[in-house]
C-alpha cells in the first residue's frame, strides 16, 4: 500500500555552486495517521527533509508524493511548527493562532462570516495547551515555552492532515518539554493527523513516535527504520522502562556510528 | 553529632500572603534625573537655557542686531509681524504637507514593489540612486520653467526630497523579512500577495514610520528652499524679503517658526509611530510573564 507521504530517492543540493548534497537518495514512506520521528546527528539534513516534504524547496532529484499527488509547490494541507518561535510579533496570541484560517481554504472565504465560531475554536485549542487568559497578549510577553505552545496551536488550527514539527521543543527546559509531549500525544490521539517530527532528543522520539527514522551524517540518508511498539496512551514513566531505554540506546549507537563515519 | 544539612521547614516556605507582597517595596531611590516630570521638563530647560545663553552673549559682547539679533528682539518681531508670518507659515505648512503626502503614496508603493521583487529591485535601484544623488536645489530652475513661479515647484521639491527615504526604508523592511516568517505563510500555501500583505507590510511598518520622521524634516527643507528661489509666498519667501531689506530679526523669526513647525510635525509622526508600531518597541510598560 502506498503511504500518505512517499519519498522516492530524493536528493537535494541547495545551489548549483555548492557541490555538497544536503540529501542523497533518501526514500521512506509514512502511512496515513502515523507518527514518525526523524533523528540524526546535527547538520544531517533533517530540516532540509522538512522543507522538501512540505514543498518549500523542490528536490534536485527524485519524487515526493503527499496524499497521492506529487509535490511541486507549498502544500496547504500541512501544519508546520518550527524550532525557533516564528510567531508574528505584531499579532496577539489569538490572532497568531488564527493566521492559517485567513489563508487556507475553505476557512479563508468563510472567515468573515464565521469569525466567532473560528475564534471559539482557537480559544479552545489554546486552553488545551494551557494558554487560557493569554489570548490578547503579544508573543514577546510570553515565555519561550508558551510561544512554542502557541506555534503548535497555529499548526493545528486548520486541522491539517499532515503535521510537520521541526524541533518544536528544542529550546525548552525538560519539564516544559515533557508537559508538551503529553499535550501533543493527546492532540494526536484525538485527531490522528499524520505527523513527522524532527528532533535530536531521542527520548522524545521514543516517547512520541510509532516509528523512528535515523538519518546518517550529511548527505542525509535513512540508515535505520525502527518501530516503537509501546502501547498508547504512553505515560512519561514509560521512557524509563527497559524497552524504551534499550531503544534510546540503540538509536544512540547508530547516531554515534554515523557521526564517527562522517568524521 | 554530625551536622546534617538543615532541611527547609515546610511551614516556613509556605506561600507568601497578601501582606507579604505589600511589604515588598522599592528600596532603591529613584535618581533625580530619572524622575518622570524631570525627564519631561529637560528638553524645555535645554531650549530655554539656549535662548538665555544667546541673549546673554548678544548683550555682553554688544553684537549688532543685523549680525545676530537677540532672542528678545526676534520674539518681539515675531509678535509684531504675526499676521504675515502666520499667513506665510500656513502656506509653507500646506505646501510641505501636500509634497509629503505625495511622497508617502509613491514612496510606500515604490518601496513595496522594490522590496518584494528582486527583479524590480535590481532593475530600478541603480537608477534611483542616480536620481537621488542629483542635488534637488539644482532642479528648481527646471521646475520653474515647467510650472512657473509659485506653489507647484515648492510642492514638487518637498516631494522629491522626502520620497527617497520612505522608498528605501519600506523596501528594506519588506526585503529583510525573516525567512522563517515567510516560510510560515508559504507552508500554508499563501500567495505572494498574501505573504506581502500579512508579513511584509506589517514588518515594514516600523521602518516606514522611522522614515517618516526623516522625510518630514527634509520635506520642510525642500519647500522652504524652493520658496526662497521661486515663490511669492511662504516662510522661505518671507525670509528672503526680510534679509534683502536687512530686517535680520524678522528673518530669524522666520527661522524660529520653521523650527516650531518642523518639531511639531515630528512630534505628530512620533505619536503615530508609537500608536501603530508598539509591538516593535515592546510597548513602554513591557512586562514579561513567566510560565
Amino acid at each position: 500500500m502506498a503511504g500518505f507521504v512517499e519519498l522516492d530517492e530524493v536528493s537535494l543540493r541547495y545551489n548549483e555552486e555548492d557541490s555538497a548534497l544536503a540529501l542523497y537518495k533518501t526514500s521512506f514512506s509514512v502511512a496515513q495517521g502515523e507518527f514518525i520521528a526523524v533523528v540524526g546527528p546535527s547538520g544531517c539534513g533533517k530540516s532540509t527533509l522538512m522543507k522538501v516534504v512540505t514543498g518549500l524547496w523542490p528536490p534536485t532529484a527524485g519524487n515526493v508524493i503527499v496524499g497521492g499527488k506529487p509535490v511541486n509547490g507549498p502544500l496547504s494541507i500541512v501544519g508546520m511548527a518550527f524550532q525557533s518561535s516564528s510567531l508574528l510579533p505584531w499579532r496577539t496570541i489569538l490572532s497568531n493562532v488564527m493566521l492559517p484560517l485567513e489563508i487556507v481554504e475553505p476557512y479563508a472565504s468563510r472567515l468573515s462570516r464565521d469569525r466567532e465560531q473560528f475564534e471559539a475554536k482557537a480559544r479552545d485549542l489554546l486552553e488545551l495547551v494551557g494558554l487560557k487568559g493569554y489570548e490578547d497578549k503579544y508573543p514577546w510577553q510570553l515565555s519561550g515555552g508558551m510561544q512554542q505552545r502557541t506555534q503548535i496551536c497555529r499548526a493545528l488550527i486548520h486541522e491539517p492532515s499532515l503535521l510537520m514539527l521541526d524541533e518544536p521543543f528544542g529550546a525548552l527546559d525538560m519539564f516544559t518539554r515533557e508537559e508538551l509531549w503529553l499535550a501533543l500525544q493527546d492532540l494526536w490521539l484525538a485527531r490522528r493527523p499524520t505527523v513527522i517530527l524532527v528532533t535530536h532528543d531521542l527520548r522524545e522520539a521514543a516517547f512520541l513516535a510509532d516509528r523512528v527514522l535515523v538519518m546518517s551524517a550529511r548527505p542525509g540518508r535513512i540508515i535505520l527504520d525502527r518501530k516503537v511498539t509501546t502501547a498508547r496512551p504512553r505515560k512519561l514513566d514509560t521512557t524509563y522502562e527497559p524497552a524504551t531505554v534499550d531503544l534510546v540506546h540503540e538509536l544512540r549507537e547508530h547516531i554515534s556510528a554515523a557521526r564517527a563515519k562522517a568524521a | 553529632m554530625q551536622h546534617a544539612p538543615k532541611q527547609p521547614d515546610a511551614a516556613a516556605v509556605a506561600a507568601p500572603t497578601e501582606a507579604d507582597y505589600q511589604a515588598v517595596t522599592f528600596r532603591r531611590q529613584v535618581r533625580f534625573f530619572d524622575r518622570k516630570p524631570v525627564r519631561k521638563a529637560l528638553p524645555w530647560v535645554v531650549i530655554i537655557g539656549m535662548f538665555a545663553f544667546w541673549e546673554l552673549a548678544v548683550r555682553l559682547f554688544h553684537i549688532q542686531e543685523f549680525v545676530l539679533p537677540a532672542p528678545s528682539v526676534i520674539f518681539e518681531q515675531l509678535w509684531h509681524w504675526r499676521g504675515p508670518i502666520l499667513e506665510n507659515s500656513w502656506q509653507t505648512l500646506m505646501t510641505t504637507l501636500v509634497g509629503f503626502a505625495i511622497a508617502i503614496v509613491f514612496g510606500a508603493l515604490g518601496g513595496i514593489a522594490l522590496g518584494s521583487s528582486a527583479v524590480i529591485y535590481d532593475g530600478f535601484y541603480p537608477a534611483l540612486i542616480a536620481f537621488n544623488s542629483v542635488p534637488k536645489v539644482a532642479v528648481i530652475p527646471v521646475l520653474v520653467i515647467w510650472f512657473g513661479i509659485g506653489t507647484v515647484p515648492a510642492i514638487i521639491t518637498a516631494f522629491l526630497l522626502s520620497f527617497f527615504p520612505i522608498l528605501v526604508n519600506v523596501a528594506t523592511g519588506i526585503a529583510t523579512v525573516e525567512p522563517e516568517l515567510r516560510d510560515v505563510l508559504r507552508a500554508l500555501g499563501a500567495s505572494k500577495r498574501q505573504v506581502i500583505m500579512k508579513v511584509g507590510l506589517p514588518r515594514a511598518m516600523p521602518y516606514f514610520f522611522a522614515s517618516l520622521k526623516i522625510a518630514m524634516t527634509v520635506a520642510f527643507v525642500g519647500s522652504i528652499v524652493a520658496e526662497t528661489v521661486a515663490a511669492n509666498a511662504g516662510i522661505g519667501h518671507l525670509m528672503l524679503v526680510a534679509s534683502s531689506r536687512f530686517e535680520v530679526p524678522l528673518a530669524f523669526a522666520g527661522l524660529v517658526v520653521t523650527g516650531i513647525m518642523g518639531v511639531g510635525m515630528y512630534v505628530v509622526c512620533v505619536y503615530i509611530e508609537q500608536r501603530m508600531t508598539g509591538w516593535a518597541t515592546r510597548g513602554s510598560d513591557g512586562v514579561a510573564f513567566g510560565a
